[in-house]
């Protein structure tokens, strides 16, 4: 398995689809992660920078505003009709009151801003007399206006103005409600005594139109006095409690107007004036998650990764494909497969190669089957020659006998021996069949013992032991002459007698012929009867065919379907087997049957 | 060969599937934050100002109206006067509809100069109200061009609510408050500061509500019936006020106050013998228990030299509007209807628990229109104001009422002292003329 993944990765189609996917992936990730984190700073910086400016514009009119009550709650201490409503004990008449009433209206009027139009302003004098500025009651009795904190304060430090928490106020209308009190206490230059106190009321509403521009889902914005309390949020929950978030900690600590805790940018400004210090919160998070969407980005690219790499891939194939399809028939060719043409297709270069790749398998082709042929042709020619050639010596040495017999005067025996040879030779030389039948070759066989016999004696027997129904089994010429030949004279040294048994028989099972050449002679090991069957030897033979090249001649004729096997063991005799594949000749036709 | 691309294929769209189920996560999950964040607004707002009247009325209105519609909550906001309409003008000339409330209460004196400005940001009733219920001068009022845009509240009939056992120990009765002229009235309150040491009534320079009750039950304004032409130089109404004016003022018979506290705790601290101003105030009057059964109510003094003078006029009543771009705009209007306009037996509560008189002209409907008031000792007050209402005058307050009040009070200031108002009334005439426009 793992070879094959392996062999897989290995194409080229593997390598570069893969490095394209690795190089797309590589890529993606790193452009997006830079252009991201980019991103995100420059959002961060800018996004800051930009509501910093908000923000400032809030410190701005935070401070106009401050300065406007400051200027109104002067008015107030520098009116002659405040001044006459707020300290004598006992004072003018109706119509003075009537008119001073007035003017106390109109100066106020004059020194209010138009922001503070329906402000919710509060004059406590000391000497019970109150001026309340909206139409609406104080829900509050004077003594416990007085207990107050706020009042409280501001009769501690006359001199400043005073911003303060508080649920509840003084009217009916901001009883239940969070509310921002600013009070000022008034008193007398020469003397430092207070005779007034002013509160301005400001409902949490109304603390909202400074700062509502700059309130986003993502960002909100605190006022904190000088003890930590919030005087006024967005955030509802914090109002009137000391907030205890990581970011205020850490901006609290830090002198700069702008830092970066965590998640949030912090924006802080402190008011000098007003005791207090603003923070503007941006949750960089939120609200970056509100301009990007990551998940859209990611999957916009992991969609386009995909697109392209399917694009890549095919191409890279369609490339590939032809290279991938002549390795595998460059394989089939080294196997020997010399059919598996390349068909000719896809780009240029590719056509061009398949092309001269098809002429060149044709080539080689044509190059191999001539040679195998014209080798074919020259071993059956070689093979064909030899047996055909006789040995001269056996010739002389069969005639010199014949002379000695005839010399020895016995006629019967050397009729016999001559015919012996004259059948012999006829069969050999003058028969130019290939094939003859198993009878003929028994014949043939027993003529060459009867001319050994006579020439060496009789020590040697020879016993045929042929099935009747094979007698028409084919065989090729002079087969089994070199094997009985063999064991003539080798299995028998120095007149030692014995018997060679000649068995042949068909097996229909597997359409085979066998032969088998038995001797019980002096054996010789298995290693060296393995050698006798390669090596030429130097005796004297009847033709140039010897056990030698039986092989080869088989292997020319049949194939892998014959064979030629030895068994031997040294004093147990020899037993040679000779398989080849059962044919019979056709009717009318006693020539060769050729493969 | 081809067994591997199949398998390829298979892990891309593999991939590809993957990406399109994350990308549709994450819309998912952001279709959900956005649906979350919006919906729970499902609520009707009311601004209303008083806590003793007004919004003690819309409270008992909500009460009932979630008990029949638990489904609907009913927030009422209390709020200054003048800071409900100068938000909702604002809001409604930069059209930030979004934090606009449902339901608002206008001063009648405000009411035309609303609803011409902003004709179309308000719910049309005249179909869905029956607008022959209100006596005449209300209806007017919240009616545009033959269209009503308002469910007439209070009457605002104006009456002298008077502490009687301050005025036996000047040694007046209730006979001699009969038919009263403001003649009458001035030598009653010498008398009283006098005797008790006590003004009759509060005068605030910066409020001249009396100069209102006075031309009102003359059947005269600050402006003609057109509504924006002046009518100041030759008002016989506004120049006998003035005359009633200075003379409270220079004979102690009238406190001069600051401001609504200063008002509200003269006649509750009884610092002062009594009231002149709407039906409206009852509230505050009983918010005092201990002064149970001390307190009467009598007709307005009238002037016997001018021609249609009447002891009837109306000041500072108000009516319920329904604004038309605001959140719940509809259950707001289906609110309004059912409760503050149809809903007799709630208004029966009304005149019981805050002393309400309503502004319709058959007041008989109500059971406790016939109510003797234990506080009023034993009085019909509610009787007793419903039938002064429908004498009360029609006239057309037009546009500019507070403004051109303004210029009156700067310019009495400067001619105080005087007993001819010839010369102030000309210089108001000529300022308002130019504010008229």
């Amino acid at each position: 398995m793992i070879s094959r993944a392996t062999g897989k990765f290995n194409t080229l189609f593997g390598r570069i689809s893969g490095l394209v996917l690795l190089g797309l992936v590589l890529t993606g990730a790193a452009v997006s992660l830079v252009v991201l984190s980019m991103s995100q700073r420059i959002f961060t910086d800018t996004y800051g920078e930009s509501q910093e400016k908000v923000f400032v514009r809030i410190e701005n009119e935070m401070g106009d505003f401050h300065e406007n009550l400051v200027n109104m709650m002067n008015a107030i201490d520098s009116s002659w009709a405040f001044r006459i409503f707020l300290d004598s004990e006992e004072y003018m008449d109706n119509i003075q009151r009537f008119l001073n009433i007035y003017q106390m209206e109109a100066d106020l009027e004059d020194s209010k801003t138009t922001d503070m139009e329906r402000l919710n302003i509060l004059v406590l004098g000391k000497n019970g007399r109150n001026y309340l500025s909206r139409t609406e009651t104080i829900s509050m009795p004077d003594d416990l206006i007085w207990e107050s904190e706020p009042v409280k304060r501001a009769v501690s430090e006359p001199e400043l103005v005073h911003y303060e928490y508080s649920h509840g106020a003084y009217t009916a209308t901001s009883k239940d409600r969070d509310v921002v009190i600013i009070s000022k206490a008034l008193y007398y230059q020469e003397t430092g005594d207070i005779y007034a106190v002013v509160l301005v009321t400001m409902t949490q509403e109304d603390m909202k139109n400074f700062y509502d521009y700059f309130v986003t889902e993502y960002s909100s914005f605190y006022m904190v006095d000088e003890n930590g309390v919030v005087l006024c949020s967005d955030v509802e929950g914090d109002i009137g409690k000391k907030p205890s978030y990581r970011w205020y900690e850490e901006a609290e600590a830090s002198d700069n107007a702008r830092l970066i805790s965590g998640e949030y940018t912090v924006l802080k400004r402190s008011l000098t004036y007003q005791g207090c210090t603003i923070y503007g919160v941006i949750d960089n998070g939120k609200a970056l998650a509100g301009l990007y969407d990551m998940s859209l980005i990611i999957a916009t690219c992991a969609v386009i990764s995909v697109l392209v790499l399917l694009a890549v891939l095919l191409l890279t194939r369609h490339a590939t494909l032809p290279l991938a399809r002549l390795s595998d028939k460059m394989s089939a060719v080294r196997a020997g497969d010399f059919m598996e043409y390349m068909p000719v297709e896809g780009s240029n270069e590719v056509r061009e190669l398949a092309i001269t790749y098809n002429y060149m398998l044709d080539d080689l082709k044509k190059y191999i089957d001539e040679l195998l042929e014209t080798q074919q042709d020259k071993r059956a020619a070689e093979i064909k020659a030899l047996q055909m050639q006789i040995n001269p010596h056996y010739i002389y040495n069969t005639l010199a006998s014949i002379k000695w017999m005839v010399y020895a005067n016995d006629r019967e025996k050397t009729i016999k021996m001559i015919d012996a040879f004259i059948s012999l030779l006829r069969n050999t030389i003058s028969n130019a069949d290939e094939f003859i039948t198993i009878d003929q070759e028994v014949e043939n066989l027993k003529n060459y013992i009867l001319i050994n016999q006579i020439r060496y004696g009789e020590t040697v027997r020879v016993e045929f032991h042929v099935q009747d129904s094979c007698l028409d089994c084919l065989l090729p010429k002079m087969i089994l002459q070199p094997f009985v030949e063999n064991a003539f004279f080798h299995a028998f040294p120095s007149g030692r007698r014995g018997q060679i048994d000649i068995f042949m028989e068909e097996i229909k099972d597997t359409d085979t012929l066998r032969v088998r050449i038995a001797d019980d002679g002096i054996g010789m090991e298995q290693s060296v009867a393995d050698i006798v069957v390669e090596r030429e030897t130097k005796k004297e033979h009847f033709s140039g065919i010897g056990i030698h090249n039986v092989k080869d001649r088989l292997a020319l004729l049949y194939g892998e379907r014959a064979g030629v096997n030895i068994e031997s063991n040294t004093g147990n005799g020899t037993v040679v087997t000779v398989e080849l594949p059962a044919k019979r000749a056709d009717k009318g036709n006693s020539g060769g049957i050729s493969e | 060969m081809n067994k591997i691309i199949r398998k390829k294929a298979s892990v891309l769209g593999f991939i590809i599937m993957c990406c399109v189920s994350f990308l549709s996560c994450g819309e998912g999950g952001a279709d959900h934050d956005a649906l979350s964040s919006a919906s729970d607004n499902d609520e009707i707002v009311i601004w209303t100002w008083d806590s003793t009247f007004n919004v003690k009325a819309a409270r008992l209105a909500a009460e009932k109206y979630s008990r029949l519609h638990p489904e609907i909550t009913v927030r009422v906001e209390e709020m200054e006067r003048e800071e409900i309409l100068y938000e909702t003008k604002n809001m409604l000339s930069s059209g930030l509809y979004d934090r606009l409330p449902d339901i608002v209460m206008i001063e009648d004196y405000d009411a035309q100069d609303v609803l011409l400005t902003f004709r179309d940001e308000f719910v049309d009733l005249t179909d869905k109200v029956d607008s022959d219920k209100y006596v005449d001068y209300k209806k007017e009022l919240c009616t545009i061009n033959g269209r009503m845009y308002g469910i007439p509240f209070d009457s605002g009939t104006a009456a002298f609510f008077y502490r009687t056992d301050l005025l036996e120990e000047a040694g007046y009765s209730f006979p001699a408050l009969i038919d009263m002229t403001w003649e009458d009235f001035e030598k009653m309150s010498r008398d009283v500061y006098l005797r008790t040491g006590r003004s009759m009534i509060t005068m605030d320079p910066t409020d001249m509500s009396i100069t209102r009750v006075i031309m009102q039950s003359c059947g005269r304004w600050y402006v003609k019936e057109d509504g924006y032409t002046p009518d100041i130089a030759g008002n016989e109404a506004i120049s006998g006020a003035l005359d009633v004016y200075h003379d409270l003022i220079a004979t102690n018979g009238a406190k001069s106050v600051n401001g609504w506290n200063d008002f509200i705790s003269a006649f509750q601290n009884g610092d002062v013998a009594g009231v002149i101003t709407g039906c409206w105030i009852i509230s505050n009057i009983k918010a005092v228990p201990e002064q149970s059964g001390k307190w009467r109510i009598a007709k307005i003094p009238v002037f016997d030299d001018i021609e249609g003078c009447v002891p009837a006029s109306s000041v500072g009543g108000s009516s319920w509007y329904v604004l038309k771009n605001s959140h719940n705009s509809e259950a707001a209007a289906e609110f309004a209807i059912s409760m503050l306009s149809e809903d007799d037996e709630l208004t029966d509560k009304f005149i019981e628990e805050i002393g309400l008189i309503p502004a319709v002209k058959d007041p008989s409907v109500y059971k406790n229109y016939d109510t003797v008031d234990p506080f009023f000792g034993g009085q019909k007050a509610t009787r007793f104001l419903s039938e002064l209402a429908g004498e009360i005058p029609v006239v057309n307050y037009g546009r500019r009422t507070y403004e051109i009040e303004n210029i009156l009070e700067a310019e009495f200031q400067s001619d105080f002292g005087k007993s001819d108002h010839t010369e102030c009334l000309r210089r108001v005439e000529e300022k308002a003329k130019a504010v008229s426009r």
